[in-house]
């Protein structure tokens, strides 16, 4: 059993440091995960991260000791970022609102002749996200806990519920579709 | 093992960048990129793929946010505590179907049980089974012993001039 699982386990005691310290070690995690997963929704980041941890806190009773809290918490994570994605989308559908964030590259001027470094960089940032939002939804969750939350294989399996085969194919097809989005970024 | 070609290494980069493969593999595919332009500009494309991903500025949380989640956390509780007596209320209404039903139920048994042998006799015949004299006395009285076996005159016929006549 892992430190983190015991701290979490100390929490169903009433011990409220423990989850206390687990929250200064996983919220800015969490935080980052939701904002790359939900780029476009940056209001909306840091209040799911909050009903994230409250879920975690309240669920503690549902925890199996066996399990890894880590793993566990990103899996109530992964859920909510996408009950929330579906939530958007079909908010969007109905009002038929045109996000301007998510426009296509093609739209927007070149990068390499734009002056100003800070605007390339965020126009960069941009194109990133909207490559990121082409990608079908279990391809873009494997890639972002993979290259921004820094799991394994292995907890990336178990938190999708899905087989390391699995994974490893969502990884490589992300690689793949944002290696041809990204083309003009990554060619020069 | 079989050699590998172009499409074979550019299957595995993936997990060549993920170290996913063997060592064996592993230098494979080294050699092969050194000796391939096309795979080693494919692999580039990977690296930097991964590159610019991680270019993207870490989003920094408030710096309130665990006061903020406490907050919650007793705003929360408080809910809970709410919705748990809310609940509570709420199940009442099918107490008057059941709740009742069961104490009669249970009422009905003890009574049944208490009860019950009183109305055929057995009360009276397994209290004083040790002698059916008493019993019998309390359907005749006339027959009743002078002296009951608690030592107390009865009433009735059972008088102390029969004591003489009987001669105890």
């Amino acid at each position: 059993m892992d430190e983190d699982t015991e701290l979490f386990l100390a929490l169903k005691k009433g011990d409220d440091l423990a989850f206390s310290k687990l929250f200064q070690k996983y919220y800015p995690k969490i935080v980052n995960l939701i904002y790359r997963f939900l780029f476009n929704e940056k209001k909306d980041v840091e209040d799911l991260a909050q009903e994230i941890f409250c879920r975690a806190y309240f669920g503690s009773r549902t925890f199996s000791p066996h399990a890894k809290f880590s793993t566990w918490l990103y899996k109530i994570a992964v859920n909510r970022c996408f009950t929330h994605y579906h939530k958007i989308k079909r908010r969007k559908e109905s009002y038929q609102d045109d996000d301007k964030e998510t426009q296509n590259f093609e739209n927007h001027p070149s990068p390499i002749n734009s002056p100003d470094t800070q605007i390339i960089q965020k126009e960069l940032h941009q194109e990133i996200q909207a490559a990121l939002d082409k990608l079908p939804l279990d391809q873009k969750m494997a890639f972002i806990l993979l290259e921004s939350a820094g799991l394994s294989y292995q907890e990336i399996a178990r938190i999708s519920g899905a087989s390391e085969k699995a994974v490893e194919r969502r990884i490589y097809h992300a690689r793949q579709k944002l290696k041809e989005l990204l083309t003009p970024y990554i060619s020069s | 093992m079989k050699k590998m070609s172009c499409k074979d290494i550019q299957r595995k980069l993936s997990q060549y960048i993920d170290n996913r493969i063997s060592a064996k593999e592993r230098s494979i595919i080294e050699t092969h990129i050194r000796k391939c332009v096309f795979c080693a500009a494919e692999k580039e494309k990977l690296d930097k793929v991964t590159t610019v991903f991680r270019s993207i500025p870490e989003f920094i949380p408030m710096q309130d946010s665990e006061e903020v989640f406490w907050k919650k956390v007793r705003q929360a509780r408080k809910h809970r505590f709410i919705e748990k007596i809310r609940s509570l209320i709420t199940q009442w209404d099918f107490m008057p179907v059941y709740y009742p039903a069961t104490a009669v139920f249970l009422i009905g048994l003890v009574l049944g049980i208490c009860v019950g042998p009183v109305y055929n006799g057995t009360f009276y015949k397994n209290r004083f089974s040790s002698s059916n004299i008493t019993y019998l006395a309390l359907d005749r009285m006339d027959t009743i012993p002078y002296r009951s076996f608690t030592g107390v005159y009865l009433s009735g016929n059972a008088t102390p001039h029969k004591l003489s006549e009987e001669g105890h």
